[in-house]
């Protein structure tokens, strides 16, 4: 069995001292993050990105996905505690989560989330064990027609998953992907909209976007108004769940992971859209719907595993494809390469060792945030009592310092800074900048693919529909766009 | 709702000329054979189509009121802060090369912690001189990444 062969490997990779630690670092700043409201996994991995480069890929990548499944744990932590959701993949956990809190169930509800967590985390990983190999056995016969319907799907997936209007989904991915254009083209040398700054030649970073848009817009955001962060009052005395949780939130559990698996999948789907599908579904098949809403324990179980199961599951299309499925596997991707590895069908083969070291340690990671969450709930709620005045000062310094020390040049400062204020302005709008930063990652993978598939077909743009599996997936996005429009065209005349 | 979406097909509208505009120059080619200019100006239509559609919108809705929930700053009073913390993080960017880290870091948290958040003086200079020297000690001596040195060689 060649595939144990590779898990020996994998966890030889995690096991090792150095490897243990980063792993343990990640996950314990990744729930430290999740917990603090403003302080995301993106911010976080963009801050460290620049200390990465002394340590190998594998390591910091391990790191990595730990701050990414760290912060799916903890976010659920302010959800249930203070009713603000720490990360947008914890909000469906407010709904239930902070009713059972003021019934004096935190306890419960913090433990069946963190052991939904683990569950779901656990067994959508050995899915991404068995289907990454051969899916990207199969991403080797992609071709560039068949990346740019990917791609094109991915988007269209981003801008339908948006929690507010989809045309002003698709208009911010638009942004982004118009973002991604700026910089030297790579088939021309001609620089496209640089303005004459020269940083501006190899295109506008990355890092110094993410934080602008989510940290420093964030912070905007909230020093306009006043913050009254209300922390339970109530003791926590139980932190186990009793038997009658157990079994009322079993069946949760269960379905919560394979939603969470197959959204997660989806590129664009990612752990969003599987914590509101698992909401939705729980309370419609609930014997008894009417106490959703007012502390159901099924209504916290199900959408927390289902957005680790999400998380896990989206390192596939990572891993195999080199696509990214949300923004923080696009950070993962962007750390990759500048260690010099290419993402890809071919990733898993060049480099067994990352890929089957990331997947062991994320056994090991989740097995880690199992032990320490539980312990450490007083803790995180302690360290929600730091007053904001003086939590925002510190996240912005961390990151000015995260995007001078990426290049050491400070022109990154005042590009991050820009971006603030436009994310600012995007959230006064109601445009989202999740979509924005998957449009800026996609655009030159896109553009680069089209220009190279119209190499191919000498000129002839019907290619992306004669090939089966690039005419799958260009139909399958203009459908979904085709009925955002219809839908909202729909929605629009019946409210006016 | 129906002024944000008025600003906000307008930026786009302005945002989809402009590219267009840009790209043009460019050497836009064809579908079939595209220039540097082909993607940008696609997506600058793109945008331009989605400016319309919220456009649309807002003339087909109704006339609402402009009440206070409509208008884009629903917080008068505060948003002085946010001009002013962006006035401090472009000077941060401005003096840090000049001044260095550490003196750069306790002006700016000095500005915040004084200028926007009001506190007492002692408060503000015991925080910034823990922020600066600390995370200068975290980041610098043991991360060892690289934080420019201003005349005080720190």
């Amino acid at each position: 069995m060649e595939i144990f062969n590779h898990i020996l490997l994998g966890f030889h990779t995690a096991l090792s001292l150095g490897n243990l630690i980063y792993c343990f670092l990640g996950v314990v700043l990744g729930t430290f993050v999740g917990v603090i409201p403003g302080l995301g996994p993106v911010a976080t991995m963009s801050i460290l990105m620049p200390i990465t480069l002394n340590i190998s890929p594998v390591s910091a990548i391990i790191m990595f996905a730990g701050i990414y499944y760290g912060a799916l744990y903890g976010g659920s932590t302010t959800s249930i505690l203070i009713n603000v959701p720490g990360e947008v993949t914890s909000v469906v956990t407010c709904i239930d989560g902070y009713q059972m809190a003021i019934k004096g169930r935190a306890g419960p509800a913090l433990s069946i989330s963190a052991i939904g967590s683990f569950i779901g985390g656990t067994i959508s990983l050995i899915g991404v064990m068995f289907l990454a190999a051969p899916l990207a056995k199969f991403g080797l016969r992609f071709g560039p027609p068949e990346y740019f319907a990917l791609i094109f799907l991915a988007l269209t997936v981003v801008s339908g998953v948006a929690t507010g209007s989809p045309i002003k989904a698709l208009s911010a991915a638009a942004l982004g992907m118009l973002t991604g254009v700026i910089g030297m083209d790579m088939h021309t040398g001609i620089p496209r909209f640089t303005l004459g700054i020269r940083t501006l030649y190899d295109g506008v970073g990355l890092v110094p976007v993410t934080m602008g848009l989510f940290g420093i817009s964030e912070i905007f955001i909230n020093i306009e108004k006043k913050i009254e962060i209300e922390i339970l009052k109530s003791k926590i005395e139980r932190i186990l769940p009793s038997v009658q949780d157990w079994i009322d939130s079993r069946w949760a559990i269960l379905r919560g992971t394979l939603i969470g698996f197959f959204v997660g999948i989806i590129p664009g789907g990612g752990a969003l859209l599987s914590t509101f599908a698992s909401y939705v579904i729980e309370k419609k098949i609930s014997p008894h719907p009417e106490k959703f809403g007012y502390g159901a324990i099924e209504g916290v179980a199900g959408p927390e595993t289902a957005n680790n199961a999400a998380g896990q599951a989206s390192f596939i299309p990572m891993l195999a494809l080199g696509i990214p499925s949300n923004v923080v596997i696009a950070v993962l991707i962007g750390t990759l390469m500048i260690h010099g590895v290419q993402p890809g069908p071919l990733l898993i083969s060049e480099h067994p060792e990352i890929f089957w070291g990331v997947i062991t340690s994320m056994y090991i990671g989740n097995a880690m945030l199992l032990v320490l969450n539980l312990p450490l709930i007083r803790l995180w709620i302690q360290l929600l009592k730091i007053p904001y005045t003086f939590l925002f000062p510190i996240i912005l310094l961390f990151c000015l310092i995260g995007v001078y020390s990426l290049n050491n040049n400070v022109i990154e400062i005042f590009i991050m800074v820009f971006f603030g204020i436009i994310g600012y302005f995007m959230r006064k709008l109601e445009f989202e900048p999740a979509p924005f930063v998957m449009g800026m990652v996609l655009s030159p993978m896109m553009e680069n693919a089209f220009r190279q598939s119209l190499t191919l077909s000498d000129g002839k743009i019907t290619i992306l529909f004669t090939r089966p599996i690039s005419a799958l997936l260009m139909i399958v996005g203009l459908s979904a766009l085709t009925f955002y429009v219809i839908s909202w065209i729909r929605r629009q005349r019946d409210r006016y | 709702m129906k002024t944000k979406d008025q600003i906000s097909s307008i930026i786009l509208l302005i945002i989809s000329i402009l590219t267009c505009l840009g790209s043009s120059r460019l050497n836009i080619g064809s579908v079939n054979n595209p220039g540097s200019g082909f993607f940008p100006f696609f997506l600058g239509m793109v945008i331009g189509s989605l400016s319309l559609l919220i456009m649309i919108k807002t003339m087909l809705g109704k006339q609402v009121s402009t009440n206070k929930k409509n208008l884009l700053w629903e917080f008068g009073k505060r948003k002085k802060k946010v001009l002013y913390l962006i006035l401090a993080l472009g000077s941060y960017g401005l003096l840090l090369e000049r001044l260095g880290y550490i003196l750069t870091t306790i002006l700016l948290f000095v500005f915040i912690l004084k200028g926007i958040t009001s506190q007492k003086w002692y408060v503000v200079l015991v925080a910034a001189l823990f922020a600066s020297i600390g995370s200068y000690t975290i980041f610098h001596l043991v991360l060892k990444i690289q934080l420019p040195d201003g005349p005080l060689g720190m």
